[in-house]
């Protein structure tokens, strides 16, 4: 039965070339924009290399100070100061490990006294970095405990700029200049793609080799400082809300022994799906808005394509209600009827979400030095030097084929279903009546 | 003839619902995206003030104790100065370079700067809140191009010397709010707060300037920098204006590879060289403008796509199935142009009779006070864009063109196809 749907399915697709065109076109245009933007929020959020602990991973970018008097209308707000970020988090008990980072800045990095800069990505980072993201090392290993704590110039390097400086990846124990100052190498690792911007560097050294990690101003408490980057790794996700607690009540603890200063986190620690839309160090993501504005936007990208494709299989059943008409004289039940025109659709919509999700992986590929930026508030440059490579895995997936059968499902019942069961309900004798052309 | 299309449209109301429902959505849509780029390009028609083509920011950065090349005996102040000097000399000295100077870059300086420093600006009792710039040479109107609301020169404010009398220039939108009718020039003002108020002497009025090409001219007030010293010299770079017309890309290149050797000066280095219009797209990127455009366009181009698929095919089917009809009329004397306007007309009916309940319902939503950029923030209603409902009736005046011709050429395409065909073999059909 079904093979008989779809044979007569597929000689009417090739009779009406025209129709199975702007079908397949329109469909394809409403499932290619759902699909980008699956591929973005896949690729933002999931697990994928160096960040493959994404899901039982917490973080924390940014702290508030508020004066206790309340006649004061002012707060300050920035990354954490090492003195805040050792006070908040070292003590937590639940999580696996607990790792603090700078952001990344932009340096200079040579051989020992060459001429010739290159200006990279660098990142500060702790010795638990290495176990919160699984870097592939292909020589080498991360700098050590003991190195990191007697802030000892070792550097991890990525293998692009191993090459680079050194022609080969064989060079651990070497040295290199990084803002002119001289680092031994620890150990090589595989690229990170700038898809994954959060860790995304060329050379990554301990925070401890920067002279004034650890010295705060004396205002506000010495608070504030240039650890924007904290990440809580759970044994899993399920410890999330233990995290929380334990994170509120060390707060918690701090503003009513303090009386000058209330501490307050916005809404932290995130999940790595509100953390990408954090933004301010003031002010918390609106997730609800956020998710609202997501859902409505892809209503319009599926509804308008419907309502077009809804009204083309209405004309089209106009046409052939004769055939209908025919068919149940001869005895055709309408649950039977409909099926086949069902089926017909369904394949003419997986036609159309074949070629969407080809589409969007055209569009993606074009676009991809922005698209991951769109609707960011705040967007970085991309550094000198970095690619936007969206490997096979990102693209290829269950996950996201799972989406577009999905999305095509959806599609189908939006624009097949009203102008179907309509005609079909009409009466034998009208849809014999109608001779249309 | 419109009384006769109407009936057609009525006639095909079931398959029409479904291109008017279409047309309804786009429309709204189409509107709120051909508002946002009314406001944008609005905006841009603005003059910025300042003129930063052919102008480049060069930094410097200082060797580390760690360094094994860093000189100790370089690093006192006097030594630092007098290097900072020869690395701006032999800047000024390179070819191409009109005017080079070391200036104050910090807080907002500079044009189209991600930076902005605040603070009020007092005379007599009134008062306003005002961007301030902080200058340390009259280069920095030689090199930007900053014009005096006099005569429209940069020359004007260039030869002024700020930090003789303790002056001010102050910008056209100031002069009148803090003066009126006034002249303002030769007046004092405060600025700042309390005990970090300082009094000044306006010297000239500045014609206004914006911060973003994209916003509309905010108030601003050149004020006199702190001079230079070891302290403050991560604020500064050298700013440069090129002769006219030099190409960007071979000339940051070439400066690179002639210029960093001899810049390592003492224990200063070339760090990097920038042109402002790179600076000004980086900033737009930065803070979301670029992509906010993006994503508009994308969508637009959604929607359009959509409406044309629509049309097409709708119309298609329904001119296919019109064949006779077409036949008759030809053989009654139509011409081939007559029928293609005929259906051309019908679409654009078709769009006129679903603007009508799109207008109602963004009108709602204008009044709702729903759309952040209309209606919220609005700063002054001399430009049109402060004026709500004249810009909601241009707006939807463009919107209502734009998708008109978008939905003409849509319906022309199977129109013009369907009136090739021969009189007697449509009618044979019959």
């Amino acid at each position: 039965m079904l093979k008989q749907y779809f044979k007569q399915a597929w000689h009417l697709i090739k009779q009406n070339k025209l129709f199975s065109g702007i079908y397949i076109a329109g469909t394809a245009l409403g499932i290619s924009m759902v699909m980008v933007m699956a591929i973005i929020n896949h690729v933002k959020t999931a697990n994928i290399y160096p960040e493959t602990n994404r899901d039982r991973t917490m973080y924390v970018k940014s702290i508030i100070v508020t004066p206790k008097d309340t006649a004061l209308q002012w707060m300050s707000s920035g990354g954490f100061s090492y003195k805040s970020s050792i006070l908040f988090f070292m003590s937590l008990k639940t999580p696996e490990l607990v790792s603090l980072a700078m952001d990344p800045v932009s340096k200079f990095v040579s051989l020992p006294n060459d001429n010739y800069l290159n200006k990279v990505q660098v990142r500060y980072v702790d010795n638990h970095y290495w176990n919160v993201f699984h870097f592939h090392f292909l020589s080498g290993k991360p700098f050590t405990e003991a190195d990191f704590r007697s802030g000892i110039p070792a550097a991890v390097i990525s293998e692009s700029l191993a090459k680079k400086l050194y022609g080969t990846i064989d060079i651990v124990g070497k040295y290199i200049e990084c803002g002119f100052k001289e680092f031994r190498i620890a150990g090589v690792v595989k690229d990170v793609s700038y898809v994954l911007s959060g860790t995304y560097a060329q050379v990554w050294i301990p925070y401890t080799t920067n002279k004034n990690y650890n010295e705060e101003d004396n205002e506000l408490d010495g608070m504030i400082g240039s650890m924007r980057n904290i990440y809580l790794l759970a044994h899993s996700a399920d410890d999330f809300d233990m995290i929380r607690t334990e994170v509120n009540e060390n707060i918690r603890r701090y503003n009513a022994q303090s009386t000058e200063w209330n501490i307050d986190l916005a809404g932290q620690p995130d999940t790595k799906k509100v953390e990408v839309n954090r933004f301010w160090s003031n002010v918390g993501p609106d997730m609800h808005k956020i998710t609202l504005h997501n859902v409505l936007l892809v209503l319009l990208f599926l509804l308008v394509p419907a309502i077009n494709l809804s009204g083309l299989n209405s004309t089209r059943m106009e046409q052939r209600m004769s055939e209908m008409g025919v068919r149940k004289a001869f005895g055709a039940s309408r649950k039977k009827l409909f099926n086949q025109i069902f089926t017909e659709n369904l394949l003419l919509t997986f036609g159309g979400g074949l070629t969407g999700l080809l589409l969007s992986y055209l569009f993606i590929s074009v676009s991809r030095n922005w698209i991951l930026d769109l609707g960011k508030q705040i967007a970085d440059i991309l550094p000198e030097g970095a690619t936007v490579d969206f490997s096979l895995s990102m693209l290829f997936n269950l996950k996201i084929f799972v989406a577009v059968l999905l999305v095509c499902f959806v599609m189908n019942l939006l624009s097949a279903l009203i102008p179907v069961y309509r005609s079909l309900r009409k009466n034998i004798t009208d849809s014999l009546h109608i001779r249309y052309t | 003839m419109i009384k006769q299309l109407l009936k057609q449209i009525w006639a095909q109301r079931k398959q029409n619902g479904w291109i008017f429902a279409e047309l309804l959505v786009v429309c709204m849509l189409m509107w709120y995206i051909v508002d946002f780029c009314f406001v944008l390009l609005h905006n841009k028609s603005i003059p910025t003030g300042s003129d930063i083509s052919d102008t480049y920011v060069v930094t410097y950065g200082v060797l580390p104790e760690e360094n094994s090349r860093y000189d100790a005996a370089e690093s006192d102040s006097l030594r630092m100065m007098q290097n900072l000097e020869l690395f701006t000399r032999k800047i000024r000295q390179y070819g191409q370079v009109e005017t080079a100077s070391l200036l104050n870059t910090g807080w907002g300086t500079l044009p189209n700067s991600g930076g902005f420093y605040g603070g009020v600006i007092q005379y007599d009792t009134v008062n306003t809140s005002t961007e301030r710039k902080f200058i340390s040479s009259g280069d920095y109107f030689r090199i930007f191009r900053y014009t005096s609301a006099m005569d429209n020169s940069w020359e004007r404010p260039a030869g002024i010397d700020l930090y003789r009398d303790n002056a001010v220039f102050i910008t056209r939108m100031i002069e009148k709010k803090l003066f009126g009718q006034q002249s303002g020039i030769g007046k004092k003002i405060t600025i700042g707060r309390g005990d970090n108020s300082k009094e000044y002497m306006v010297a000239d009025i500045l014609n206004d300037q914006k911060r973003f090409d994209y916003d509309l001219p905010a108030p601003a007030v050149f004020i006199p920098a702190e001079p230079l010293s070891v302290g403050n010299m991560n604020s500064h770079a050298v700013c440069i204006r090129l002769k006219a017309g030099t190409p960007e890309k071979p000339f940051i290149s070439g400066f690179k590879k002639d210029m960093t050797p001899s810049l390592r000066i003492g224990n200063l280095y070339l760090e990097d060289i920038e042109s402002m219009t790179a600076k000004k797209a980086n900033i737009e990127y930065e803070f979301g403008k670029t992509n906010e455009i993006r994503t508009n366009m994308i969508i637009m181009a959604f929607f359009l796509l959509c409406i044309a698929l629509g049309v097409i095919g709708t119309f298609w089917f329904r001119i296919a199935s019109r064949r006779n009809e077409i036949g008759v009329r030809m053989a009654m004397g139509s011409t081939r142009g007559n029928l293609q306007k005929q259906f051309i007309l019908e679409a654009i009916l078709l769009l006129t009779i679903a603007i009508i309940p799109a207008i109602c319902i963004s009108t709602f939503i204008v009044q709702a006070d729903l759309i952040e950029t209309l209606g919220k923030r609005i700063p002054d209603d001399i430009y049109i864009t402060g004026r709500k409902w004249l810009r909601f009736f241009f707006t939807y005046i463009i919107t209502y063109i734009f998708l008109a011709v978008i939905v003409g050429l849509s319906a022309w395409i199977p129109a013009y196809r369907a009136s090739k065909i021969h009189p007697v073999e449509a009618l044979r059909e019959e």
